[in-house]
This record gives C-alpha cells, sequence and structure tokens, in this order.
C-alpha cells in the first residue's frame, strides 16, 4: 500500500564486493514487482536492503514519503520499524516454536491483542490450509508445509510491503504452481506492494505486474511480462527470457512499415515489421525463439523459409529440440507436439533436410548491437 | 513516523557495528587482556604489586640466573613429554577399540572418560597419594598382606613415576575425548579399499587409519603437551613431599613459601610458560584449525566395528585396568580414607570426619563459597562466552578479530599464572584494591579461567543457528533486543544450561585459582581439602571431597540430562532446515482458492 522509491542504491560489502551499482526504480503502491536475474546479479542484496536487513552504501530508499536508508544523511529506519514482513527461501521458522506461535509472533511484536491475535493467525493458517496443524512443533511440518506457514506469517499482520527471496526454490515442481497461485492471491487480497527475488524467468513471467532484469548489480530492463517477453532491450535480456536464436546482422533494405537484415557471414534475409532509424548497411543484432520456427504457418502470417539440416534432435516429450545448420548458422527450432504428429518422425532424424518457416514478426531487433555475441548459449531455456 | 538516525554505519542486529562491540570489548579487555597486560608490565618492576617501584631487568635475571629454575624447566618438560606419551598411546588404543571394535566393557568408555575429565586434579592428587603411600597407603598394605611381606614398598606415590602415572591417568581421558570424535567419524569404506588392495589389517591400521587421523592425533599430542606444563594439583600434591619441582609450582612457591613473596620474579617465569604454551597452541591451530579439531569429514558414513578377535579380550583388560586405576581405587580409597579416624587406622569405621567437617564454620563458609564461585561463576563466564561468540559471529566490524582473540587467550594462559596474573591486575589497578582478599576476585578469576571451555560449549548451537531466524523476527517488527531474548536465547537455552552446569563442575574443583588469591574468609572447598591434607588431617580432607564429590555428582547428571536436551533441540533445528518437499505434502489437499484466501483476509 507504499510506493517505493529507490534512487541510485548501492551497496558495497565490507571486503570491497560492489553487489548492487546504482540501481533507480519507482515500485507502485499495491503493485508486484519481481527482481529476475542470474546468480549472484544482486537480486538478494536489493531486496535486502529494502528490509533493513542490509544497510546501503549509497543512494536512498523512500517508503511512501518517509525516507528509510539514505547513508549520506546518516539515515536508517531498522527492519522493525519499517511495516514490512519477509519469506524466506529456507521459510525459516522459528523450531522452538508451534506452527501457531511463529504466525502469532509479528502480532505480538505489534502489540494486538490476545483475542484478536487467536482470530487473525487462525484465519491466516486457513488461507495456506494448515489450520489444523496449529499446535504442531514448526519443526515437524514438511518443507512445502513450512514455505506456507511462512507465508502465513508474512501475511498475518497486513504489512503494507512484502518481501519474498526466492520462495519457492526448494519446492518441487508441482507444489511451485500452486504456491505461486497461493502468494498472487495473497498479494491482490492484501493490497500490500510486493517485491520478489527469483532467477526462475517462468516464475516471474506468471506472477508480476512488472519485472525488472538485473544483471552484475545494475538494471538492464523494467518492463510487464509481456514486454520483455515480446521485446527484450538487450542481448542478455533476450537471452535470459529463453530467445535462443541471438545473432548480428546488417540492415540491407528499408522500407516505410518494414526492413530487410542479412545475418552476417550467411546468405540469410529476414524481412522485419516496423519502423526503423537504421539506415542501410548499419549493424543490428536479431533474435527469435526456437518455437517461432515452425513447419506450418496461418495462411496470413508473414515468414521466412529456412533451408537446414539437422545436426541434432532431442526428444523431450512436449516438445522436439532441434540443433539446425541453416545458411552457414546455427539455429535452434522446437517443434511442438501438433507439428510433430504432421511428420513422418523418420525425417527428423539428424543429417536430414528440413524447411521450415521463420515468423517474421516474432523477430527483434535488439536496440544494441553487441559485437561479440553470434550463439545463445550461456542461458539454455527449457520451456521457450 | 520519524527519521532514524544512525551514526556512520547503521546497525542490523546488535554488535553489529563497532560501535555497539565497545561495552562487549571493554568487558573482555578487562577481564581477559588487562590482566597479561599488568603480568607483563609487573615483571618488569623492582617491587611488589601496589607499591612504587622502578623499571628494571631484575626479576629475570633473578629468576633465570638460579639453577632450580633450569631444574624445574627440565622437570617439567620431563612431565609433560612423558604424560603426553602414556596418554595418546593408551588414548589412541582406547578411541580405536571404542569406535572400530567390537570389544567387550567399550560402551562403559566414553561416559567414564568424560567423568574423568570432569573429576578435579585435586581428586587424583590426594586419592592417589593415599592410596601409593609408602606406609599406609592400601596398594602398599594389601600388597603386603597377601604376600606376607613386611616393609615392602610395591608403589610410592610421591616420587616421579607417581607424579608421572596419576597425571598420566587424566591425560588419557583428555586425549581419548579429544580423539573419540575423529575416530567415530572415520569412514570404514578407506580400510575396506586398502584391505581390497592386499594389505592385511595390521598394516592397513598404521598405513590408513593412522594416517587419515593423524592430523586428529597431532593436534591431540599438541594440547596434551600444553597441558601437560599447567599441570599444578598432582605435582603440588605429589611431587613436593618427593622434592620434585615443576614451573608451576615453582612459580607458586616463589609467591607463597618464600618470604617476601617475589611477584616480580614469578612473573618473569610466567612469561616463559606463557610463550611456550601460545607457540604451542598456534602450532594447534595452524595443524587444524582453530575450532573443528575433532572434524574428519562432515559426512555421515559407514561406520560398523572390527571384528578384532582374540585381540578384544586384551582391550577388554586395558579397559579394566584403567577403569580400576582411574575411578574404582581412587574412589574407594578416599571412601576408605574418609570412615577412617586417622589414616591407615585399621579401627572401626566411622561418620567421626564428617561430625567434624559439619561443626566447623570454616568448612561451611567454604561450602557455601564454593557453591556461589561454581554457580554464580559458571553463569557470569557463559553470558561472556554467549555473548563474546555471537558478537564474533555476526558483527560486521573489524574488531571482532580482536574480540576473538581475547575470548581464546586464558586458554593459553596456566592457571596458576592466571591467578597471579589476577593478583596483579587488582593489586595495582587503584579502586579494584578493595575486592582483593573478597571472594569477588576468586569467582572473577574463575570466570576468565572458564572462559575458553563455556565459548566451546555455546559454540556449536550459535554456529548452528541460521542467520535468516533472527532476521525473519527483525522483518516481523522484533527490535534487535526482542530478538534476542525472544528467538536467540530460547533456542540455544538448552546447550547454555548444560555448559553452564559443566563449566560450574570444573570450577568447584579448581584449586589454581583459590591457593593463590584466596584468603581465611573466601577459602573453597578444594582450598580447604588441600589445606587439611598437607596439616595431616588426611582423613578430614577425603570426607570434605567426598562431599565435594556428591555435589560434582549432581551437578553432573543434571548436566548430561540438559545436554541430551541440547542435542534434540540442535538436531530439531537441523531437521527443520534439511525438511525438503516430502510425497505427503503434495498428497494432501490443495483447495484452497485464491477466493477463499481473498475473503477470509476482508473479513
Ligand atoms: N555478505 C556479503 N559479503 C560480501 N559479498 C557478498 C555478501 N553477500 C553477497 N555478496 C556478493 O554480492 C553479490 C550479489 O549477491 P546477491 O546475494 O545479492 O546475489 P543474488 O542475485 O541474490 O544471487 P542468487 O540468485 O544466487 O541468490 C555476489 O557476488 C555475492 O558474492
Ligand atoms: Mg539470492
Amino acid at each position: 500500500m507504499k510506493p517505493v522509491t529507490i534512487n541510485g542504491l548501492e551497496k558495497r560489502y565490507a571486503d570491497g564486493t560492489y553487489a548492487v551499482r546504482g540501481i533507480d526504480l519507482v515500485i507502485g503502491e499495491g503493485e508486484f514487482l519481481t527482481l529476475l536475474g542470474p546468480s549472484g546479479c544482486g537480486k538478494t542484496t536489493t531486496l535486502r536492503c529494502l528490509a533493513g536487513l542490509e544497510a546501503p552504501t549509497g543512494g536512498s530508499i523512500t517508503f511512501g514519503d518517509q525516507v528509510v536508508a539514505d547513508p549520506e544523511h546518516n539515515v536508517f529506519v531498522p527492519p522493525e520499524k519499517r511495516d514490512i514482513s519477509m519469506v524466506f527461501q529456507n521459510y525459516a521458522l522459528w523450531p522452538h516454536m508451534t506452527v501457531f506461535a511463529n504466525v502469532a509472533y509479528p502480532l505480538k511484536m505489534a502489540k494486538v491483542r490476545n483475542a484478536e491475535i487467536k482470530d487473525r493467525v487462525a484465519a491466516s493458517l486457513a488461507l495456506v490450509n494448515l489450520r489444523e496443524r496449529a499446535q504442531q512443533p514448526a519443526s515437524q511440518l514438511s518443507g512445502g508445509q513450512q514455505q506456507r506457514v511462512a507465508l502465513a506469517r508474512a501475511m498475518v499482520g497486513r504489512p503494507s510491503l512484502i518481501f519474498f527471496d526466492e520462495p519457492l526454490s526448494n519446492l518441487d515442481a508441482k507444489l511451485r504452481h500452486t504456491m505461486q497461485e497461493q502468494i498472487r492471491a495473497a498479494h491482490e487480497s492484501l493490497g500490500s506492494t510486493t517485491v520478489y527475488v527469483t532467477h526462475d524467468q517462468q516464475e516471474a513471467l506468471a506472477l508480476s505486474d512488472r519485472i525488472v532484469v538485473m544483471d552484475q548489480g545494475k538494471i538492464l530492463q523494467i518492463g510487464t511480462p509481456e514486454e520483455l517477453y515480446r521485446h527484450p532491450n538487450s542481448h542478455f535480456v533476450a537471452d535470459f527470457l529463453g530467445y535462443q536464436n541471438i545473432m548480428d546482422a546488417t540492415v540491407v533494405g528499408v522500407d516505410a512499415d518494414s526492413y530487410t537484415v542479412q545475418l552476417n557471414d550467411s546468405d540469410l534475409k529476414i524481412k522485419l515489421q516496423g519502423k526503423t532509424e537504421k539506415k542501410v548497411g548499419a549493424p543490428v543484432t536479431v533474435a527469435f525463439r526456437s518455437a517461432h520456427l515452425r513447419l506450418d504457418t496461418m495462411p496470413d502470417e508473414q515468414f521466412t523459409p529456412i533451408d537446414a539440416v539437422i545436426t541434432q534432435a532431442t526428444y523431450r516429450g512436449r516438445d522436439l529440440l532441434m540443433v539446425l545448420e541453416a545458411h552457414g548458422k546455427t539455429l535452434r527450432a522446437t517443434l511442438d507436439e501438433d507439428e510433430m504428429v504432421r511428420v513422418d518422425r523418420s525425417q527428423l532424424t539428424e543429417g536430414a533436410s528440413i524447411t521450415l518457416k521463420l515468423l517474421a514478426d516474432r523477430v527483434v531487433a535488439l536496440p544494441d548491437a553487441d559485437p561479440d555475441s553470434d550463439t545463445a548459449e550461456t542461458f539454455e531455456s527449457e520451456d521457450m | 513516523m520519524s527519521e532514524v538516525k544512525f551514526r556512520r554505519q547503521p546497525h542490523t542486529g546488535p554488535f553489529s557495528t563497532g560501535l555497539s562491540l565497545l561495552p562487549l570489548l571493554l568487558v573482555s579487555f578487562f577481564l581477559f587482556a588487562m590482566p597479561i597486560v599488568m603480568l607483563i608490565w609487573g615483571a618488569f618492576r623492582n617491587a611488589s604489586p601496589g607499591t612504587k617501584a622502578n623499571w628494571s631487568f631484575d626479576a629475570f635475571t633473578r629468576a633465570y640466573t638460579t639453577s632450580e629454575t633450569w631444574i624445574d624447566f627440565r622437570n617439567s618438560i620431563a612431565l609433560s613429554l612423558s604424560v603426553t606419551l602414556i596418554a595418546v598411546v593408551v588414548g589412541v588404543i582406547l578411541a580405536f577399540l571404542v569406535a572400530r571394535t567390537t570389544t567387550p566393557l567399550r560402551t562403559i568408555v566414553t561416559p567414564m572418560m568424560a567423568a574423568v575429565v570432569a573429576l578435579p586434579p585435586l581428586f587424583y592428587g590426594i586419592s592417589w597419594g593415599m592410596l601409593g603411600q609408602k606406609d599406609v597407603g592400601l596398594l602398599n598394605t594389601t600388597f603386603r598382606h597377601i604376600f606376607g611381606l613386611d616393609s615392602f614398598v610395591l608403589f610410592n606415590s610421591n616420587s616421579w613415576a607417581g607424579l608421572i602415572l596419576v597425571s598420566a591417568l587424566k591425560g588419557v581421558a583428555f586425549s581419548f575425548i579429544l580423539l573419540i570424535g575423529p575416530f567415530g567419524a572415520m569412514d570404514r569404506s578407506l580400510e575396506e579399499a586398502s584391505q581390497i588392495s592386499g594389505a592385511n589389517r595390521l598394516t592397513t591400521l598404521f598405513r590408513v587409519d593412522l594416517m587419515v587421523l593423524s592430523p586428529a592425533i597431532i593436534g591431540t599430542t599438541i594440547l596434551s603437551i600444553v597441558v601437560g606444563f599447567e599441570f599444578f594439583d598432582i605435582p603440588l600434591i605429589l611431587g613436593t613431599p618427593a622434592k620434585i619441582k615443576v614451573f608451576s609450582t615453582r612459580i607458586y612457591d616463589m609467591i607463597d613459601q618464600q618470604t617476601p613473596a617475589d611477584y616480580g620474579g614469578a612473573g618473569a617465569l610466567s612469561l616463559l610458560l606463557v610463550a611456550i604454551v601460545i607457540v604451542l597452541v598456534i602450532l594447534q591451530w595452524r595443524i587444524l584449525g582453530k575450532r573443528n579439531f575433532t572434524t574428519v569429514t562432515g559426512k555421515t558414513h559407514r561406520t560398523d566395528p572390527w571384528d578384532i578377535g582374540k585381540w578384544r579380550y586384551a582391550g577388554t583388560a586395558l579397559i579394566a585396568v584403567y577403569v580400576l586405576l582411574a575411578v574404582v581405587l581412587p574412589m574407594f580409597q578416599l571412601l576408605l580414607g574418609s570412615l577412617q579416624s586417622f589414616f591407615g587406622s585399621q579401627g572401626p569405621l566411622s561418620f567421626i570426619n564428617y561430625h567434624k567437617l559439619f561443626a566447623n564454620a570454616n568448612v561451611l563458609q567454604a561450602l557455601w563459597n564454593t557453591l556461589l564461585t561454581a554457580l554464580v561463576g559458571g553463569f557470569l563466564a557463559m553470558v561472556v562466552a554467549l555473548l563474546v561468540t555471537y558478537a564474533v559471529a555476526r558483527s560486521q566490524s573489524g574488531w571482532r578479530k580482536a574480540l576473538d582473540l581475547m575470548g581464546w587467550l586464558p586458554f593459553a594462559v596456566p592457571g596458576i599464572i592466571l591467578a597471579l596474573a589476577i593478583a596483579w591486575e587488582y593489586v595495582s589497578i587503584p579502586g579494584l584494591k578493595h575486592l582483593y582478599g573478597t571472594i569477588w576476585i576468586v569467582m572473577l578469576a574463575l570466570v576468565v579461567t572458564a572462559a575458553p571451555m563455556a565459548m566451546r560449549s555455546v559454540q556449536p548451537a550459535i554456529g548452528q543457528l541460521a542467520r535468516d531466524l533472527e532476521e525473519s523476527a527483525r522483518v516481523s517488527g522484533a527490535s534487535g533486543m526482542r530478538m534476542m531474548t525472544t528467538i536467540v536465547l530460547p533456542l540455544i537455552a538448552p546447550s547454555f544450561l548444560s555448559g553452564w552446569f559443566l563449566v560450574a563442575i570444573l570450577l568447584s574443583g579448581n584449586l589454581t585459582i583459590p591457593i593463590l588469591l584466596s584468603t581465611p574468609t573466601s577459602q573453597t572447598v578444594p582450598l580447604v581439602v588441600y589445606t587439611l591434607y598437607t596439616q595431616g588431617q588426611v582423613t578430614q580432607a577425603s570426607a570434605l571431597f567426598v562431599i565435594e564429590l556428591l555435589l560434582l555428582g549432581i551437578g553432573f547428571v543434571l548436566a548430561k540430562g540438559i545436554a541430551a536436551l541440547a542435542a534434540r533441540a540442535m538436531k530439531r533445528q537441523r531437521d527443520l532446515q534439511q525438511a525438503k518437499l516430502m510425497a505427503i505434502d503434495t498428497a494432501e489437499p490443495q483447495t484452497t482458492e485464491p477466493v477463499a484466501l481473498a475473503k477470509a483476509q476482508s473479513s
């Protein structure tokens, strides 16, 4: 229920590590914002600075109209005075307390009356389906149950800000899905502002109003899940969000509402939709997902045909991942189940030739060309 | 809400900044470092504490040019090395028998060793002094009786042999306790791999087991040498009548048996001993790392015992002999002595000694003093240890290293020297002088002695305390203090309590501190026992020690009980952290709908 303003946030640890190097961000009231990025990029550090568990070494953080951290002016509000709550990766339930006592703790700290504590804890536990377990020691629960208790504890005080640090990474895929729903529902019912940290892009896309992609302590892109998914602004973000094909190219023709690029070291030309400022001869980086290389297309879809040789084919259940040699380039394509049934599987073996259609309007041109990137090996995405 | 100001650095936990460490640093400096500073300072003065003096090297010249000094120094080395040899060899054999074989009686060894470690060295000095008394000691009279001999002396405790044997009884227990952990953690598959490669068992034992465990054995050896240099009670009781002096008893003599007392000289000698001990301790840390010198590996392995055939009975015999010498005989002699009207009397047994003791106001005072210093002193030691250990674990300030170092300092200072150093501190610093001669200075000195042990007992608990347990309290609205009292303290309470009792047991048997720092009104039981014994009131000394042992026994049982609780609590914490998703969890109905959630929240 409070907007959060972060200005030039910096965190340098005592050993000299710069974990966060200048973050500017405004988180709107009631927004569900996710910090997404690879391991070690400074997500946790940013979150801990917001929570007051870590003191920033530069910049400022404001909750509503209250400055909570501003090292230059010697302002630091300790965590207990920030009206927040947090769910930790390892649940952090207190083993010497029952489930009830764990959930009641924030209310006790807020000096809520006992009768009210009882009701609110019960309600909170009911939401996560653990009402009957109230009197058990927290240590007797399974991992998933523990994380639900942690969620109940985070919600019970109706804080204006809730933080999550990879809360689901210890859970299995199925439970993770259920928990995602519960977390999103909790966010909506409380109306609180939520900051969520994850390195799982699927999770970020499913949960967030907005996503912040971070790398090496800096923000690379901020946007809604759809913006990020469809319009990554850099090689890194595209890569992280599952664009398996990222290649350098050169503009070879510009029209009114489309332009054509030719991949470097290749005769393959791709027609891109939309206007461009770029002139003929300008370098550009293009990216597209493996799923956008199709066998067939809708009648009205524009596409570029690509002749390829399969160098590797991996059946993965819901799809078939192929590594292709085409026009002097290495491409990745996936065929989903529908497409797979339409071809003879013997045509999809290694060494076979195949013609695929690249959906032209899904190919994105990344704003700034990155000279030393041709392949997308860094983040192997399974889910796109 | 108003803005909360902070100085330079914020404060995310108690002790996280240098400033919040300051009180603790000051207390630690006063308790742990200041005595040593005063000791050094005192060694370079040419007069007693509390009097005007000039700087000089007199004390050093005086102390180090006497030939006796070097004789005693040699004696210390001889005692320490010979005891270490026995202690480590027997300790290794026993640890091997207990951890790796099916030797009968092996299960009694570990608890018995814990008891022997906890028993005060004074107990061994006195009971063996009696057992091996050459005229009326139980060992000698029984032997003569059986073989019809007249004046044959089987064993004289007041001799080099007595000194070494009796010290070794305690030394064995000490090294066993240090070795049993690594021996237990030894991976059986390493042995199997060796045997599969064609090595027989004996070869395997020497080339694999002993090699893998050699860091632990070397570490134990060094610590045992350190302890050997610090021996005081046993050489004092058994060595003095035989005119055998070691370094620590010599330092004591220079103050207590000499008029005027030579504080400066004693200080000068102490510095050499402290230097030796520090070098050895650093050596040991270098070899094994400071804390986990008992860890071979963190993983759990198969550790099925080895069948060593007929050798098991040799093992059993060794265990039996040790039990006899370290527990049964001394206990029996002490009890018997306490019931005799005079030592060695063949007359009827009676409780007359106990009656006399309870009629003696001094004794009652000493009992009270002991209870007070052990319990309160032990508690204070635990509190200091807890705060220091916690601060060292959690502080982000560079000062925490200084704190860490200071806390371990008493470990490198033998008890008698600590007592001397504290005497210097309290007599020399104006304002502290009136504490001198009271029971409080005894207690403070005991707190310092107990600190390393106290730290060791809280360290595992604090090490296991996951940081996010504390952080989740902070974000739930608890202040630093509130978090300490509601989360940290309850979680480490069992370890704290069990540590407290152990420390109290150790303190209540301590002779080195009161022997230098007590006055007639501030005596403790060990000191009274020692005085009675040296005055020839051996039977009364025994009776008083029996009373002390009874109290210790009660404390021991309490400590063990609480330690079991502590282990349970720690296991619970570990389980909690390791709890991963179980099948039960997914099997549970997941009917929570977002709608239900929203409804309940808005109500
Ligand atoms: N207490 C610390 N002292 C020194 N460096 C630290 C500390 N905590 C984190 N770092 C460093 O700061 C950087 C950012 O760490 P952070 O924990 O914020 O990463 P993260 O994005 O949360 O990564 P992950 O996904 O692995 O949790 C890392 O390089 C890390 O090594
Ligand atoms: Mg992290």
